[in-house]
């Protein structure tokens, strides 16, 4: 978009704190301090629902520090936690975390675009009824529940929040907008805007990135101004702007209305050094959420956002094919242990609060080097949860769990080699399948996708996933299985990698939610499509009948505890090589699955428990438990395995053994590479 | 322990009448079974095979996939748990 500064006076004229510097210029006090100036722009920043209720917003907490730091008062109101409050936490929740169909948005539309709403008869419930069963309430079908909620819940909602709140003592309310956000932040700034026109309305966050962001600003006249991308440098620097009466349209990386257009000035690059940010201020959202009883009072056992890094270093080089993350900010730029360190301190003194969960896209793995030992040698309490790649090692995941990391999500995405060099993952099947061993010996939950349709896959990518995953029992299973979801700004949706779709067109739902004068081809995040070059559907039924028994074997039976809630107790827990939490005897027999191992010189029993049917114990002396121990710690190749040992065997015979511990499901292969399956029955080493 | 020798077919025709035991059974009792018959496997040298020393003599494949086609016995055992004393309070040297 071409630059087309505006003049800023009109408007500025308009707001009572402008009013009152003026007042305060004509009366002879036209030095007063620039800190004058700027506090007489009081900021609100507000985030609506959908976002999650049980942490703050490191958005808001983040530009409420920075806003700080520029002199200008801010304060956050997590607005989201009054509607959870309203309809209740469990079933806020449940819509907060619902992906797919914009039901939240679709919540919220009427009171966004009232009159220009495209289904106030609630059609989408009947098109998307398969996908919404859950959210049925008690006593209450999904569509009895739904429509109550968006006509009486919504409206009250937010005349409750215009009316408890002191709206005219604002002069910027600035809203962050993340997955399904956007309809209860426009319907809030609407109200505000007819109200309190004085007040200034700026949007930002992810559904802000790009053509989104401009298209909302061009069809969405209660937005006064977006910040597009990065918001570090754009934030204050439109709040400066509209202190001091500059044209905030020449702010770089904001859009700005001006009688009836629309003008961006091109964003700066984005914010290089990390420290230099200031550490989130989370204060009102405790504050706020135990006021409205969605946190118990002193209940700080709440996971705080951190920020250690932002882009995604593999991302730079090699884009995996669906990832539409890091639209204009892939560049990767970390803290420095030192700052991450004192941060950590400072939040966890601030908040009472060990649990922290970065929001990072990857981890650093300079992290492994300097960061994660630091806080092993503090003995700090925290936990961790963190984004990794997934070639991470024993020695790496065991380090992760001594300094804290309790949960990770890798980028698994596929069990076939062939599948993940589709999708430029940078890793094999077999790498995946050695994170997902370590994590569950090292007690780290594992949150992973399984995921098809990749161009260029064949029917054996999914033959052979589905013949492996009964022997992957024991391993933390998928949180999901299905196809990729196309995002905007990945490569399968920029088509940079040859035209890999066709009949691309925005998620069915869009169409349900903004009024038709929006283009949902410039406003939609995720894509239906046809995909190009992958295998008929039906060759996914397997894998995906696979992914389920997976994770059914995982589900907690009655009378036993959960993933997470495993009992210490039970016999031999005391002993030496106590059982840790899932091992054999910790939480009754048959849940949940294992395969262990413990072993001598030339000697290795296995217990095979994944499954009730074909329990029991392979015993393997000399040469056979050589080949399978040098197997355990990490993948490896039959000619590096007859290398260390010494063997007289030929290679040949090596790889052989290697398929027969396979076709026994205790040893995975993948091409040349083999790994053991079977986890050390002693934990933790 | 007196030397005793069982061939695979005797290991599961036993482990098929545990089988048919295991109505009468707890699942505590299931358990505590398995666990001394898997125990003992490791202990009893299997009829027909030597015993190992602490290194290995000449192997070819078929040997290997032989041992491998004997390494398996059926049952939900808990050698590697109950096999262990138990220390503290209750346990091995305990005074309860």
């Amino acid at each position: 978009m071409t630059q087309r500064p505006l003049p800023w006076s009109a408007r500025r004229r308009d707001s009572p704190a402008q009013a009152r510097l003026d007042t305060e210029q004509a009366q002879g006090r036209p030095d007063k301090a620039r800190a004058g100036l700027d506090a007489a722009w009081p900021v609100v920043l507000v985030s609506m629902p959908f976002m999650d209720a049980s942490r703050p917003s490191i958005q808001l907490g983040l530009l409420k520090a920075l806003a700080a730091a520029h002199g200008f008062p801010a304060r956050t109101l997590h607005a989201n936690l009054d509607f959870a409050a309203r309809i209740g936490v469990d079933y806020y929740q449940l819509l907060s975390q619902h992906r797919g169909q914009l039901i939240g948005e679709w919540l919220f539309s009427l009171e966004a675009f009232p009159g220009d709403a495209p289904d106030p008869n609630a059609h989408m419930l009947d098109e998307f009824a398969r996908h919404l069963s859950y959210l049925a309430g008690p006593g209450e079908s999904p569509r009895e529940r739904m429509t109550r909620t968006r006509q009486d819940d919504v409206p009250r909602y937010l005349d409750a929040l215009m009316d408890s709140f002191p709206w005219a003592e604002v002069a910027v309310a600035g809203f962050t907008s993340t997955f399904q956000q956007n309809t209860a932040s426009i319907a809030l700034a609407r109200r505000l805007k007819q109200r309190y026109p004085h007040i200034v309305t700026l949007f930002g966050g992810a559904n802000f990135d790009g053509e989104m962001g401009l298209e909302l600003m061009r069809t969405v006249e209660c937005i006064d101004a977006a910040v597009i991308g990065e918001g570090d440098d754009a934030f204050p620097g439109f709040l400066s702007a509209l202190a001091t009466g500059a044209d905030p349209g020449l702010v770089p990386g904001v859009a700005w209305r001006a009688d009836g257009h629309v003008t961006m000035t091109p964003a700066s690059p984005p914010v290089k050094s990390l420290d230099d940010l200031p550490a989130p201020d989370y204060e009102e959202y405790f504050t706020r959420a135990e006021q409205l009883g969605v946190l118990r009072a002193g209940d700080r056992a709440v996971w705080l956002p951190i920020e250690t890094s932002r882009g995604c270093w593999w991302g730079a080089k090699h884009h995996c094919t669906f990832c539409g993350l890091n639209a204009t900010a892939m560049r990767f730029r970390s803290k420095s242990p030192e700052r991450v360190l004192s941060e950590l301190a400072k939040q966890a003194r601030t908040y009472r609060s060990r649990h922290f969960e970065a929001v990072d896209n990857i981890l650093d793995p300079a992290y492994l080097r300097q960061l994660f030992p630091a806080l092993v040698e503090s003995d700090a309490g925290y936990t961790f949860f963190y984004e990794v790649k997934a070639n991470l090692g024993r020695a790496q995941l065991r380090l992760l769990a001594q300094a804290g990391v309790t949960r990770i999500q890798p980028g698994l995405e596929s069990l076939s080699s062939h599948v993940l060099e589709l999708m430029r993952k940078g890793v094999r099947a077999v790498q995946n399948v050695n994170l997902l061993r370590w994590a569950r010996y090292y007690e780290i939950d594992v949150a992973w996708n399984l995921i098809w349709g990749i161009p260029g896959e064949t029917e054996r990518d999914y033959a052979e996933q589905a013949a492996a995953i009964p022997q992957l029992l024991h391993l933390p299973p998928p949180s999901s299985a299905g196809p990729i979801w196309l995002e905007r700004f990945s490569p399968l949706f920029s088509g940079q990698d040859g035209p890999a779709i066709r009949d691309r067109a925005p998620e069915r739902s869009y169409r349900y939610v903004y009024p038709e004068e929006v283009d949902l081809e410039r406003v939609a995040y995720f894509f239906d499509y046809q995909p190009e070059g992958t295998v008929p559907e039906s060759c996914y039924a397997q894998v995906r009948q696979a992914a389920a028994d997976w994770t059914g074997a995982w589900r907690p039976r009655e009378g036993r505890p959960g993933p997470g809630q495993e009992s210490h107790s039970g016999p031999g827990a005391s002993g030496p090589g106590a059982s840790g939490p899932g091992w054999p005897g910790a939480s009754g027999p048959g849940w949940p699955p294992l395969l262990t191992c413990w072993s001598a010189p030339h000697f290795v029993q296995i217990s095979d428990r994944r499954q009730p049917a074909g329990a029991g114990t392979y015993t393997f002396e000399d040469t056979l438990a050589d080949l399978y121990a040098a197997c355990i710690n990490r993948p490896t190749t039959a000619v590096a395995v007859r290398r260390q040992l010494g063997l007289d065997l030929p290679v040949e015979a090596v790889q052989e053994i290697f398929n027969e511990f396979s076709r026994r499901g205790l040893m995975f292969l993948d091409g040349q590479f083999a790994v053991a399956l079977a986890l050390p029955s002693v934990k933790g080493r | 322990m007196t030397e005793f020798r069982f061939s695979r077919d005797e290991v599961e025709d036993l482990a098929g009448k545990l089988d048919v035991l295991k109505s009468q059974l707890s699942e505590q009792e299931q358990e505590l079974l398995l666990a001394i018959f898997s125990a003992a496997s490791g202990h009893v040298q299997q009829a027909g095979t030597e015993g190992s020393g602490d290194t290995a003599g000449p192997v070819d494949l078929a040997d290997l996939k032989n041992q491998i086609l004997q390494s398996f016995i059926p049952g939900n055992a808990q050698t590697f748990v109950m096999g262990l004393p138990r220390i503290g309070p209750g346990g091995e040297g305990g005074k309860e």
